[in-house]
């Protein structure tokens, strides 16, 4: 049975019949987007890959148990999940995810002291870096527009509807994460000029 | 006279005002190139969870 064709209903049909090769299908199409929204989020490999587990518990638990809902997407319920878990860790720690890039180092000394000179591939891996650490200097509330809708492919209905806010809302957090995002390029390209 | 005022929490912003509704004139297309021009650079950002996990989550599954 070749399963990449199957929308995602469907996989979720097969699976809850009992074949786990719907699940895996399931697993392979979103871990990517659900992966990444998490990472950049709590800044984390391990508790990425913790939350990330979690979140597919809570999956398998409510598709065995028949209380999916099947109107709903299957992308934006998981997300739903993920994003109500990376909330829970944050309130248990009572900190709010920003500022420091991920090994520790201040950002903003990242971003002055960058190598002109530097091979292409260090460049690239700056580049690389120095956007990781302009994502995590945004608000959250924009943070999560712009994973959701980047990396996760939500709507802004979608968005809207997870996190409690318009649709009017959720485009304009987009905005501002991209604005703010912009402004930040521009300044590090000052500071790679002055 | 009771004077209000209304507290602002700058503590983690680094730059004052950098996330405030913006004043200037950036336009809409403005914007939309942006987005375009960073978009290979997000995807480049985009990362898998170990294949360790996943295999816990499937062990986990068959296990039920």
């Amino acid at each position: 049975m070749n399963l990449q064709s199957y929308n995602d209903q469907d996989l979720v049909k097969v699976y809850i019949a009992g074949n786990e090769n719907g699940l895996q299908e399931l697993l392979r199409r979103h871990k990517s987007k659900i992966y990444t929204s998490i990472y950049l989020l709590v800044k984390d490999q391990y508790l990425a890959e913790d939350i990330f587990q979690d979140a597919f518990i809570k999956v398998i638990n409510t598709l065995r148990s028949g209380r999916y809902n099947e109107e709903g997407k299957f992308l934006p319920w998981v997300m739903r999940i993920a994003h109500n878990l990376v909330i829970d860790y944050f309130r248990r720690e009572k900190r709010t995810p920003i500022i420091t890039s991920a090994d520790g180092m201040d950002v903003f000394n990242m971003l002055h002291f960058y190598d002109e000179s530097a091979e292409d591939k260090m460049l690239r891996d700056q580049t690389h870096k120095d956007l990781k650490a302009m994502i995590h200097l945004l608000p959250d509330e924009q943070k999560e527009v712009l994973l959701m809708r980047h990396y996760a492919d939500l709507s802004f209905k979608e968005i809207a509807d997870l996190t409690d806010v318009s649709i009017n809302t959720a485009l304009g957090r987009m905005r501002y994460a991209l604005s703010n995002l912009r402004k930040m390029l521009k300044t590090k390209e000052m500071t790679y000029k002055g | 006279m009771t004077k209000t005022s209304t507290s602002q929490n700058n503590v983690n912003l680094p730059i004052p005002n950098m996330f405030q509704p913006r004043t200037d004139i950036e336009s809409d297309a403005e914007i939309d190139l942006f987005y375009d021009q960073i978009k290979g650079k997000l995807d480049r950002l985009a990362k898998d969870p170990q294949d360790e996990t996943i295999n816990k989550i499937l062990a986990y599954s068959r296990s039920l």
